[in-house]
Order: structure tokens, then C-alpha cells, then sequence
């Protein structure tokens, strides 16, 4: 049993990232409005939001545009539900820009942003507008409700965050064990590495096609295509094609010992690849990827505390299964190398050792 | 051998996967069937997606796992017969 704690523990740490991931509630935010224009003069528009509480009445919701640091405010005509509430806005002729953002303000809430919900068309415009605005209580990212951050277009598929960025991370891991292998096969040429070598390319190559598939449907439904020009994308798939490569380089190569060593020597060089299109490129490029132009590490995934509590599980939990994945395949691929290259010391000695 | 065929259903079905990507790019602008159900309930059919493809690649990779120990067993069994 105690050989396999880890296993236990990967098995614990997934069964809590699913549960939590797909029953914590989302933080409130808006949606949208009616319409987007607005003209100069008196009007009326009703404004969306979602998990919100507009009907509590002891909340004192309060609407109000903003641009540039200045405020219109807003009359709350009506609350038609938790999410929908109409109100009157005042736009004066002169402005210092056409577009406005909108806030939501209640207790218990916090304060919601809608960004550019609307424009204004026929208002002139001036940098020096003055308008008898107001002085709104904005009390920003002070969700009194627990729940994970809500994003504009993303809404509740920020839970795959614990899916399909987790995948990327297993097959980071599973490809350094990879590489790591063939270093040490380079090194003192036993057939244990390049079995291990082998074997963790095809483990991490199922990974990285959920990653791929996984980001597919995702982006489908929030970048709008199946596939878009991002440049972790094009690294993805190019990664891919290389680890195929690799297993089209094994499977063409009929002498065992120029097979390993060849095979472990281009390894190294994907690796070194993957890195490069993965980690480094991405950083100089824009994208629609988090974190373009600058770190693509945690801090810009807009990481908030809520999600940092399943995240962290959520890329141990899945590294260790996908360990076990290789583990397994490899135990395997030793019974196999005994069996049919007459090698039964690869299987003797790891067996003792486990 | 065996690797290799197996090789060759990888790269097939993942082309399927890439072609499918490819000509389903230019239909994205109408609100299909398909998006409103995705996009009904803020978008939590997305992830339920997601979840379950990776639940398919697992099982998908069992039953690689399983065939190969399959292979291996009939192995074990001729040598047995053999000796």
C-alpha cells in the first residue's frame, strides 16, 4: 500500500477538482444591455447581468456609465428580476468620447463592469466636456458571494481551466521524463531508457492531443473556430507532428541499437523544440491566449484566489494520473522487452526495484 | 507489426480531427443549433464538452493498453504450449 500512495492521492485530488470545479458558483457580472446606442437626450435601456441579486431591495443597486473617469449617472426605473433592470440615463450633447462603460453597484454584489456596452452617435465630441455627473461608490473585485471570477464571452467555461490547461502541464512532465531518458541512454546505452523514452512520448502524444482537442471545443464556443491563428496553437500542432515524427523515425529504423540512439538524440532536439514553441515564442507574439506580449505564466491568467484553490490540485492531480498512464505502459513494454527481445534482466531488475 | 499499425490509426483519425477543424472555420457566423445549445446556461455545456472528451482519450488509451496486454497474454500462452 505504501507504494502507492500516489496513485490513492491522484485518485483524491481529481474526485475533489471535478466536484469543486463543476458546483462552485460563478461571481456575478453583466452581460449586456438591450441595445447598444444611445442618443442624446432621455433614455430608457435594460441591462443584463448574471448570479446577480438587482431584486434585493435592501441592496441599493445602483447603475452609472462611465468613460475616461467620468460618471452619468443613471435612474433605476425598474427591477424586472435578479438579472434585468431598467433605467433612465441623461446623455448631454457634448462628450468626451462616444463609447461608455457600464457599472452595476449593489451590497451584495459588488461592483459589476460591462465594457464599451454603448455608444452614443450623434453627440459632439469635445476633451474638455464637463458634466454634472456624480460620485458613484465603486467598490471593484468585492464580491461579497464566493464563486470564480466572471468574465466577459468566457462565463461559466472558466471551469475548464482545471481541464484543459492541466493537460498541457501532464504533457510537459510526461516529455521531460521523455527526455530525461534519452539523455541518460545517450549517456550508458541501456535498453530501460530508451523503453522509458518510448513509452513517455506515446503517453505525453495522448495528452497533448486532449490539449488540442480540448482547446478546440473551447475556443469554438468562445474565439468562435475551431481552430485560430494563435501561436500556442501553431506550436501545439507542431509539437504534435513532431512527436509523430518521432514515432515514424522509430518505426523506420530496423536495427535496434542505431534505432534507440537516433531515435533518443532527435528526442532531445524536441524537446529543446517544444520548449522553444511553447514557453518562449508565445511571450513576443499577440495572441488570444492569456498573458501575449509578456509572461504566459500564472499571474496573467487573471488567477483569483477561488480558482487558484482547484487550479493547483487540479495540474498535480491530473500530472500524477498522467504518471501513472506512463507507469503502467511501461511496466508493460518491460514484460514485452523480456519477452520478445530476450531481455528478461530489463524485467528481473526493475521489478525488484518497482 | 503491431506499433505500426496502430501509428497508422493515430495520424488517420488526428487528420480527420485537422480537416474537420478546418472547413468548419468559415461557418461560424450564423447561431447554429449546436451554439445555442452551448451557449444556453452561460456557456456550462462547454465544459461538460471538454470533460468528456477527456474522459474518451482516457478510455481510449485503456483500450490501447488493454489490446497490448492482450497480445502479450497469447504470447505467454504459445510459449507455454510450445515448452
Amino acid at each position: 500500500m505504501r507504494k502507492h500512495w500516489w496513485k490513492i492521492l491522484s485518485a483524491l485530488l481529481l474526485l475533489y477538482v471535478v466536484v469543486f470545479s463543476f458546483s462552485a458558483p460563478m461571481a456575478p457580472g453583466l452581460i449586456g444591455v438591450d441595445q447598444t446606442t444611445l442618443s442624446v437626450g432621455s433614455n430608457e435601456r435594460i441591462l443584463v447581468g448574471y448570479n446577480t441579486t438587482f431584486d434585493d431591495s435592501d441592496a441599493k443597486l445602483q447603475v452609472f456609465l462611465e468613460h475616461e473617469g467620468v460618471y452619468l449617472c443613471t435612474e433605476v426605473i425598474e427591477v424586472q428580476g435578479p438579472d434585468r433592470v431598467k433605467f433612465r440615463v441623461d446623455v448631454p450633447d457634448t462628450l468626451r468620447m462616444r463609447f461608455f462603460n457600464v457599472f452595476a453597484n449593489n451590497d451584495n454584489d459588488g461592483t459589476s463592469l460591462l465594457e464599451n456596452a454603448f455608444t452614443v452617435s450623434d453627440a459632439t465630441v469635445s476633451g474638455q466636456a464637463v458634466y454634472a455627473g456624480c460620485k458613484p461608490v465603486v467598490n471593484e473585485n468585492q464580491h461579497t458571494v464566493f464563486g470564480f471570477p466572471f468574465q466577459p464571452i468566457i462565463f461559466e467555461s472558466i471551469r475548464n481551466l482545471m481541464f484543459h490547461v492541466p493537460m498541457w502541464f501532464t504533457m510537459f512532465l510526461i516529455m521531460l521524463i521523455s527526455f530525461v531518458a534519452s539523455i541518460k541512454y545517450l549517456m550508458n546505452p541501456k535498453t530501460e531508457y530508451d523503453l522509458r523514452a518510448d513509452t513517455a512520448v506515446r503517453v505525453g502524444m495522448v495528452f497533448a492531443v486532449l490539449g488540442l482537442v480540448t482547446g478546440s471545443v473551447w475556443a469554438r464556443f468562445t474565439w468562435g473556430a475551431w481552430w485560430v491563428n494563435d501561436p500556442q496553437l501553431n506550436g501545439a500542432l507542431v509539437t504534435f507532428l513532431i512527436y509523430a515524427g518521432y514515432l515514424v523515425l522509430r518505426a523506420g529504423i530496423e536495427d535496434d541499437k542505431k534505432q534507440a540512439r537516433v531515435a533518443a538524440v532527435f528526442n532531445i532536439f524536441a524537446y529543446v523544440i517544444l520548449f522553444i514553441l511553447l514557453m518562449i515564442l508565445p511571450r513576443f507574439t499577440e495572441g488570444l491566449h492569456p498573458g501575449k506580449g509578456g509572461n504566459p505564466g500564472f499571474n496573467s491568467y487573471d488567477l483569483d484566489s477561488s480558482l487558484r484553490m482547484v487550479f493547483y490540485p487540479a495540474v498535480l492531480g491530473w500530472m500524477l494520473l498522467g504518471y501513472w498512464m506512463y507507469h503502467l505502459r511501461l511496466r508493460m513494454n518491460r514484460i514485452k522487452a523480456a519477452l520478445y527481445y530476450n531481455e528478461p534482466e530489463i524485467f528481473l531488475r526493475n521489478e525488484k526495484n518497482g | 507489426m503491431q506499433t505500426k499499425t496502430s501509428l497508422k490509426w493515430q495520424i488517420a483519425a488526428f487528420s480527420v480531427f485537422l480537416s474537420a477543424s478546418l472547413t468548419a472555420q468559415d461557418a461560424a457566423t450564423p447561431i447554429s443549433p449546436l451554439e445555442q445549445t452551448m451557449y444556453n446556461s452561460g456557456k456550462i455545456w462547454v465544459v461538460v464538452a471538454v470533460a468528456a472528451v477527456i474522459l474518451v482519450g482516457i478510455f481510449a488509451y485503456l483500450v490501447r493498453v488493454d489490446r497490448a496486454v492482450s497480445h502479450l497474454e497469447e504470447e505467454m500462452n504459445q510459449r507455454l504450449k510450445q515448452s
